[in-house]
């Protein structure tokens, strides 16, 4: 059994199909074996036994038949009937002789061979024995043919007749021999095949047995450790040992295991030491192999990237608690702690910036204050001026006011005078329309006269026709007709300058209606400018109305103007004092801003571009004018208990103790 | 007679034309120019009333107009004289003239565009008719007048009408 679990997997799985095979195998040969002896038994049956008895039936029924034929001959007196019956004897023969080598081609044993010889000899001396007789029935007559017969073939049939039989005894006894031949081969085969057969299905189920115990099981229980330990429990215990696959697996796993566990433990203690704040804590990577040692060594790297830039910090911000600020974190270092370190570092530099602004801020705050100073006193005399520019400003205002009355006076009678042109234009309009109604009527009598005119020219040539034929007549008389003609003559000039005088008229009445329609056109342009100059008077008389109104309304500005002037005045007073409240606070201002230096001078700072030193030297203080500070201070107070005072900043001693 | 004697080598008609054709001319315009007929060839001056157009009539033939119950042929000259058509004024005339035709004498109408006068014109300032051309046929014109710086050509009315249409006149007149 020990010898079995230690051959591989792969042995054991082909051992048990070789013995399954192989009891198979042996089922299928005894199977084979007994079916071939039982068809040897079937075939002899079907070729030979059969055939045998066969032969013999026939045999014992031909000789039967032909001895039939030889009785009715010899009892047939017709001879002229023999004929027929010889022939069947003649045939009978040849069957009789067919069948006994038939059943001599089967013959397949001793004692059935001699039986079958003396049934052909028997067979020959009958035959012969029957020619005999028929010789005799030819020769001698049927009386000693018959007793010929009775004498010698009586014996010979009787014998015939006895070997066929002992023929067909041997034959069934031969029968009997092979079927039971065939039963007892049959029975053997089949105790033999359920023999095999039983035992290869035993021997297949003990070979399941055998995989399921030495395959199956192992690989189950190793799932099973393998399941706990990817769930994090590495508190297990592998034991199972052989020399196969599943041996090797399992070995493996339980080195796998003892590896994480004691990694687990190291991994732990850095993490805790970690926590701790313990940063100098490692992990001994040299025992470990491969990507845990690599693991070990990446962890050990990690935390000593973390203490280096937690170390320099801590070192810079301890330079900055006794108030240095000249220190910065040099290293170089990525991710996170680059950020860090740009946090730091911009941190210091906004704080030196800060402070170096601070300080300058302090100075420039004193020398403030001191102009501050100055410039209040200034601001108090420039009130004065302000106050008599004020005053001559009311008196032109004044002048102001008495002009504008009457340019309102002016602007009314413009009014007056406006309208009066705009009635005039009024006037001019509806003579123009008369003038063109006139107009018309001329052109209109203008046509008129040129239809008389027509009628005249018409007249005239009508004349002209009866001089020129009254001038044929004349010329047609002879010399009677002479004074006709010079008469003819006459009339046709008169007609002639009829004509014409009519052609003048019609040109000057032409002219005459030109001109008129000029005149039309003129007249519209002329109503056009009227109309024109109405509406203009129209605006001017708008224009006017706004004039005066906006005078009144400029005499009521000055008044208000005046009122103004007369409360700026008021204001310029309080400024003078204010300004003076001004100065005393720029003297409170000045002397914080010198306090605040001397605190920034007690910090490092690192110069600015280079341009400021790193320790502030303490400044001359700036000249301010003394000017009873405790007096401005309490006209300041006055001044903020005056509610209308809203121009000051609310400063006192108060406000400035946080700074 | 010098200016007879100055014509002589002129041809047979222009030189025996002149000094027989002074006296009385009704002169009319067609156009711009201004033609000139005997008085003696005139019966009529008549303004211009209503004419009929007759069918088939040649072109030249403008109608027939009712003179006081006589039907009487009018001719358009300016067809006549292959002058550009123009529309007729109210200054238009019909001058009927009396011709003889094969011995027989016939009112015929002229239409024109405007009668002038009568003129009396001298013999000797009706000059011959220049040749203005082989082919063409000049004896239509009596002779050109020089009349105040213009020319009038005076019209032998006879000739100017004598061609197939006359017969066409002559028998619408024996109707």
């Amino acid at each position: 059994m020990k010898t079995f679990r230690n051959l591989s997997i792969r042995a054991k799985i082909a051992l048990c199909f070789i013995a399954i095979v192989a009891s198979s195998t042996m089922a299928a040969y005894f199977s084979i074996t007994g079916l071939n002896r039982v068809k040897q038994c079937s075939d002899e049956m079907a070729n030979v036994i059969i055939p045998k008895l066969a032969a013999s039936a026939q045999l014992r029924y031909v000789t039967n038949q032909h001895r039939r034929s030889v009785l009715n001959l010899l009892m047939e007196a017709d001879t002229s009937k023999r004929g027929p019956i010889e022939a069947k004897l003649t045939e009978y023969g040849a069957k009789i002789l067919a069948a006994t080598e038939q059943v001599r081609k089967l013959c397949n044993a001793e004692e059935e061979m001699e039986i079958i010889n003396g049934i052909a000899a028997e067979s020959k001396k009958y035959l012969q024995t029957t020619e005999e007789v028929l010789a005799l029935v030819e020769k001698s007559g049927m009386k000693d043919a018959w007793a010929f017969d009775k004498q010698h073939s009586k014996a010979i049939v009787d014998k015939l007749s006895e070997l066929t039989g002992q023929l067909t005894e041997h034959n069934e006894a031969e029968t009997v021999e092979s079927r039971e031949l065939a039963s007892s081969a049959y029975s053997t085969t089949f105790l033999y095949t359920v023999i095999a057969s039983t035992v290869s299905v035993v021997l297949g189920l003990l070979c399941s047995l055998v995989l399921v115990r030495f395959v199956s099981y192992p690989l189950k229980k190793l799932s099973e450790i393998a399941k706990r330990v990817s769930a994090g429990d590495l508190q297990v215990t592998v034991d199972y040992s052989s020399k196969d696959e599943v041996g090797i697996v399992t070995d493996s796993f339980a080195a796998i295991v003892s590896t994480l566990s004691s990694m687990t433990r190291d991994l732990n203690g850095l993490v805790s030491a970690a926590r701790d704040g313990k940063l100098e804590a490692r992990a001994d990577a040299s025992n470990y192999e491969g990507a845990f040692s690599q693991l070990i060594q990446g962890m050990n790297e990690t935390l000593e990237s973390v203490q280096r830039p937690i170390d320099e910090s801590v070192r810079v911000l301890e330079s900055v608690a006794e108030r240095s600020l000249l220190t910065r974190v040099e290293g170089q270092y990525s991710g996170c702690f680059e950020v860090m370190k740009d946090s730091l570092n911009r941190a210091l530099d906004g704080l030196n910036e800060v402070l170096s602004q601070v300080s300058v801020g302090a100075d420039q705050v004193n020398c403030a204050s001191g102009e501050i100073a100055n410039g209040s006193q200034s601001l108090a005399q420039g009130a004065c001026q302000q106050a008599s520019a004020l005053a001559s400003i009311t008196s032109s205002m004044d002048q102001m006011k008495s002009a504008t009355g009457h340019n309102a006076d002016n602007a009314n009678l413009g009014k007056a005078l406006s309208e009066k042109a705009k009635a005039s234009v009024a006037r001019g309009t509806q003579a123009m329309t008369s003038m063109s109604e006139a107009i018309t009527k001329i052109k209109e009598s203008s046509d008129a006269t040129a239809r008389i005119v027509k009628t005249i020219d018409d007249i005239a040539f009508q004349t002209n026709l009866l001089a020129l034929n009254a001038a044929v007549e004349a010329a047609r008389a002879g010399d009677a007709g002479k004074g006709f003609a010079v008469v003819a003559e006459e009339v046709r000039n008169l007609a002639q300058r009829s004509a014409e005088a009519a052609k003048t008229t019609a040109q000057l009445i032409e002219e005459s209606v030109a001109k008129s329609e000029t005149g039309v056109k003129i007249t519209g342009e002329m109503s056009q400018i009227l109309k024109e100059i109405e509406s203009g008077s129209s605006k001017v008389d708008d224009l006017i109305s706004e004039i005066a109104a906006s005078s009144k309304q400029q005499s009521a500005g000055i008044t208000q103007v005046n009122q103004a002037i007369a409360n700026l005045d008021k204001l310029t007073q309080e400024t003078a004092a204010n300004s003076e409240q001004s100065a005393s606070a720029g003297e409170q201002l000045n002397a914080q801003a010198e306090s605040l230096s001397g605190t920034i001078s007690t910090f490092q700072l690192l110069a600015l571009n280079g341009a400021r030193p790193s320790v502030n030297p303490p400044k001359a203080k700036p000249s301010i004018p003394k000017k009873k500070p405790n007096a401005n201070a309490e006209a300041f107070v006055s001044g903020r208990a005056n509610a209308t005072t809203k121009v000051l900043v609310p400063l006192d001693d108060q406000d400035f103790q946080g700074f | 007679m010098t200016s007879t004697t100055a014509l002589e080598p002129k041809s047979a008609l222009q030189t025996s034309a002149h000094p027989s054709l002074g006296g009385k001319y009704l002169t009319f315009r067609l156009g711009t120019e201004q033609f000139g007929l005997q008085i003696l060839k005139v019966r009529e001056i008549m303004g211009l009333i209503n004419i009929t157009q007759v069918p088939r009539a040649p072109n030249s033939v403008k109608g027939v107009i009712n003179l006081r119950g006589k039907i009487v042929p009018v001719i358009d000259l300016r067809k006549k004289f292959e002058m550009p058509e123009v529309e007729v004024t109210d200054r238009a005339c019909i001058v009927v003239v009396d011709i003889n035709i094969q011995g027989t004498s016939a009112d015929v109408g002229i239409l024109v565009d405007n009668v002038s006068e009568v003129r009396n014109i001298r013999g000797e300032d009706i000059g011959p008719v220049p040749t203005l051309g082989d082919r063409m046929d000049t004896s239509f014109i009596l002779g050109l007048a020089k009349t105040g710086g213009t020319v009038t050509t005076l019209l032998d009315i006879e000739s100017v009408l004598f061609s197939a249409d006359l017969e066409g006149i002559q028998n619408m007149q024996s109707l």
